[in-house]
């Protein structure tokens, strides 16, 4: 780490987050948001063909412990708009014991969509959405409907009793490059609002504008290239499909 | 046990009208098909071919219907369990999938998105032909097109782009790899930097800090033998390879292990633990690092361990060149280091009781060497500087000396086979900054997210952009931005989504082209689950059933429905058609390696690498069966059952210098 011009983590220490509490603020409705948990029994982005899965696990609502929701007023199944930096999604909220008061979480997978001009597919878990450039760079995402029963040569699409479809929250994420791993750092501070009128659940709006300053702000925290003589990276690290050695050393 | 079952009182009713037929469970006429008496959860290996069930949707008619069963290899998760696919004799259908307990990772058991698979091969919107754009790129306009156009117009691109030495133009991105080492193979023979992953929405943050202790980017538990377990994440119900290892854990609590969990839900997993710890976000490295402050001040650390295999004393000469370099001055060092790090602190900053942190910690230091830990995407993808939480749990490991031994960590490569493939080319001339971009040169790996921001800046264009199950409009942060590189022709020349299904991406494309499914393909795989060593195989499941019928196959798309192709025939085809004179030297990696001069089939390549499977020709044999048929029919082979300790082995001065070079 000294080599590469991060001396102040030679050893094992403890890096505060970028969503320590420090820069939140509770009272103005601030949380960080964990956006990342699996469900045992859903595929990342490809099980919208699978209908037993779709069947078991169906909707993606805001986890928030009882204490913030009292604090807040918010009941079970209020609709919220999530502002993140680079936009807003609207969210059911699940009022629950079973989280960590002061964070909010919701697991991915769900809010699939597809627009009325693509081809019919993944029914057992599309939302019908538009997507609409307001003007160059701003872009909205409105539920038109959710998963519906329909006919099909799978009688079983009939039988679809699910409706609620989620909502696509990592495309309201902006980019968050660690400058040491490279990692996404996925967690959000996001700010919660009761949703405003002519909200529908699964709506959201994007700023691509400010997505591509996020990630000039990130940017700005690397520490490039070259390491010790003229190294584009350790030797000893492992990197898929290796390059012939000259190739490792920035001209 | 009786096997009788009572009838209720409908079905009695039902019975004596005549609504439904004789049900005779009373009388015990219904007859029992498979060996009453000794319950077994599976079909014995000697009755696959030949298996015989009640039709489950005519249940009551007592429909006879005969299987043949194939083991094949589950797609929907990184763990690749072993499946056992019901083939009607009959009709030729794939009823339904369960578990190979001959798999020696999953043991038979499988999670619910195993048997799904069957949903995914009926689904009825998949996709069966080839499509090609019609109109403004993600217009949501398709036609029809044949395999032969589609090889052809990309293969001309590509062809073009590597002979005006464009090689970095041309870049396969995918989402759940698979066929170890196959594409590394294929676009090495290319000669492209061309490899993009999802690795840095997933685990860059863990592997950072695990590669920074030994060069191992990941570590393998052995839950098995565990004595303390230290889970960061839901690893139970959603971790990396949670099926293989669950099964593991759950033995290991219910021999008396003890279990402490870092999650901010109560999630399956928190409610199986001894100790849930529901640590602020990001905070996880102060806890870690009370504990191991804890552990230096009360004695419980390793000390042979530490003196072997810790450069203490190159630390002390860096860091402290003042004070006399001895042991016991680097563990008074070390102290100092952390001394900030008690456990009020870890408290302040994770809400995690100082009690609890005390209790933990000192349950670590007596487990010892049989410390097992796991932390994967969770706290260390979430995070800024996420990575220094993987280094920290290592740090533990270090202290109580359980890497490597039995019950603790070890590192993965250990447990994971590498096949041995034909004719390897040698590595690219190439070094394509669009993934490895100058500003992280310690990034684990490419910086896959940030490739539209990368395409807007002008940092280079794409001219051929594969994406594999892959599907970042959607599973990526910031889709938008993706949506509006991708809809860019001058940015992406050329997009083919390889894909069974529309999503999100798929939408954005140029060619839609349909892959098959788990069990419409072929594949292997060899993953860290547990101490041993294994290698199993992903089969085209009807391929298979028509080979045992004596109908020769030359292509799996043959079996397929409709016109669904798989990757290796793909890649196999598309390579041949780039070099269609053998001028670019891409067709020499795939000749036969058993008929020289010809093009390579499948059944070729997987033969050549089981062949080299140290232990299988000799299994193999054995059965009467050559390895590729082993495989065929057991699908998976254990060559090793507990690979330990390598640390301690002394090496040969062959070994030695093998290693160094
Ligand atoms: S745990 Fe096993 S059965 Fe479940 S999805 Fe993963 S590979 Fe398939």
């Amino acid at each position: 780490m000294v080599d590469w011009k991060w001396p102040e983590h030679r050893l094992p220490g403890y890096i505060k987050s970028h969503i320590h509490t420090d820069g939140i603020e509770s009272e103005k409705g601030e949380f960080p948001l964990v956006p990342t948990f699996r469900l045992p029994t859903l595929i990342h982005s490809r099980s919208g063909n699978a209908k037993w899965l779709a069947e078991i696990s169906n909707r993606n609502p805001l986890w928030m412990h009882t204490s913030d929701a009292d604090r807040l007023g918010f009941k079970n199944d209020d609709l919220l708009r999530v502002n993140t930096e680079i936009g807003y999604f609207i969210v059911k909220v699940w009022v629950t014991e079973s989280m960590r008061p002061g964070v909010v979480a919701c697991s991915h997978h769900i809010g699939r969509w597809r627009r009325p001009q693509d081809p019919v597919a993944n029914r057992w878990a599309t939302n019908s959405v538009e997507i609409l450039e307001i003007e160059s760079g701003k872009w909205k995402m409105n539920v038109l409907d959710g998963i519906q029963a329909t006919e099909g040569e799978d009688s079983d699409l009939s039988r679809i009793f699910w409706r609620d479809g989620g909502v696509h929250q990592n495309i309201t994420h902006a980019v968050h490059p660690d400058p040491i791993s490279g990692m996404h750092c996925w967690h959000q501070k996001v700010r919660l609002e009761k949703a405003h009128p002519g909200d529908r659940h699964g709506d959201l709006f994007v700023d691509t504008e400010q997505s591509f300053q996020v990630y000039k702000d990130w940017l700005a925290n690397s520490r490039p290239a070259p390491g010790p003589d003229g190294l584009r990276r350790p030797l000893w690290f492992k990197r898929p499909l290796k390059p012939v050695m000259e190739k490792f050393y920035l001209k | 046990m009786s096997l009788k079952p009572k009838l209720g009182l409908i079905e009695k009713f039902a019975e004596g009208i005549g609504l439904i037929p004789k049900l005779n469970f009373e009388d015990g006429k219904i007859e029992p098909m498979n060996d009453p008496g000794d319950l077994s959860n599976y079909p014995p290996p000697e009755k696959w071919d030949d298996w015989v069930e009640y039709e489950p949707t005519k249940w009551s008619r007592k429909i006879k219907r005969h299987y043949t069963i194939v083991p094949t290899s589950c797609f929907n998760c990184e763990s690749g369990c072993g499946l056992l696919s019901y083939v009607d004799k009959e009709t030729g259908e794939v009823r339904k999938f369960e578990g190979n307990p001959y798999h020696p990772a999953s043991r038979g058991r499988i999670c619910a998105k195993g048997p799904a698979t069957i949903n995914q091969i009926k689904d009825p919107d998949r996709i069966l032909h080839p499509m090609r754009r019609v109109g403004k790129r993600g217009a949501g306009k398709w036609e029809r097109v044949s395999w032969d156009v589609v090889l052809d117009e990309i293969a001309a691109k590509i062809r073009k782009a590597i002979k005006e030495e464009r090689n970095n133009e041309i870049t396969y991105h995918v989402g759940r790899p698979g066929h170890e080492g196959f594409m590394d193979r294929v676009l090495q023979a290319w000669g492209v930097d061309g490899h993009n992953s999802h690795t840095n929405v997933c685990s860059a943050g863990a592997r950072t800090g695990f590669a920074l202790w030994d060069g191992f980017d990941r570590k393998m538990p052995d839950f098995a033998n565990a004595e303390f377990i230290l889970m960061i994440s839901a690893h139970l119900e959603s971790g990396h390879y949670f099926n293989p290892h669950a099964q593991r854990i759950i033995e290991s609590k219910n021999s008396g292990t003890k279990i402490a969990v870092m999650d901010i839900r109560l999630s399956n997993t928190a409610s199986r633990a001894d100790h849930w710890m529901a640590t602020y976000p990001g905070t996880e490295a102060a806890v870690l690092l009370a504990m191991a402050k804890i552990i230096l001040d009360e004695g419980l650390y390793n000390e042979a361990y530490l003196r072997n295999w810790i450069n203490w004393a190159a630390w002390l000469e860096a860091d402290h060149p003042k004070t006399e370099i001895s042991f016991e001055n680097f563990i008074l060092k070390l102290k100092e280091e952390y001394a900030e790090y008690t456990p009020e602190f870890a408290e302040q900053e994770s809400g995690v009781t100082t009690q609890a942190v005390v209790d933990v910690a000192r349950q670590i230091g007596r487990a010892g060497s049989r410390f097992s830990s796991i932390n994967w995407r969770s706290a260390s993808s979430g995070n800024l500087g996420g990575w220094q939480i993987a280094r920290c749990l290592q740090f533990l490991n270090v202290l109580t000396g359980s890497l490597g031994t039995k019950g603790g960590s070890l590192p993965s490569s250990w447990n994971k086979y590498s096949p041995k493939m034909p004719n390897p080319p040698p590595p690219q001339k190439y070094w394509n900054e669009l993934h490895f971009p100058k500003e992280y040169p310690l990034a684990h790996f490419e910086m896959s997210f940030l490739l539209p921001h990368f395409l807007k800046e002008g940092r280079g264009k794409i001219d051929v952009y594969f994406t594999r199950v892959f599907n970042p409009v959607w599973t990526f942060p910031d889709g938008f931005s993706w949506i509006e590189a991708l809809r860019d022709t001058e940015k992406i020349g050329l997009h083919a989504a390889l894909t069974p299904t529309w999503n999100e991406t798929a939408y954005f494309a140029d060619y839609v082209l349909p892959m098959g499914h788990a069990s419409e393909r072929h594949d292997i795989i060899s993953y860290e689950t547990h101490a041993g060593k294994w290698i199993a195989f992903r089969q085209p499941v009807l391929r298979e059933v028509a080979r045992r019928n004596g109908k020769a196959v030359k292509y799996t798309y043959e079996t397929n429905p409709g016109e669904v192709w798989e990757e290796d025939e793909f890649w196999i085809e598309l390579s041949w058609r780039i070099d269609p004179d053998g001028s670019l030297g891409i067709r020499d990696y795939f000749i036969s390696p058993y008929r020289p001069g010809e093009k390579m089939t499948v059944d070729e390549y997987y033969q050549y690498i089981f062949e080299r499977v140290p232990g299988l020709p000799e299994a193999a044999e054995k059965e009467g069966l050559t390895p590729l048929d082993y495989m065929r029919r057991f699908g998976a082979f254990e060559m090793e059952k507990e690979v330990l300790e390598l640390h301690n082995k002394v090496l040969t001065e062959q070994q030695l210098y093998e290693s160094l070079s």
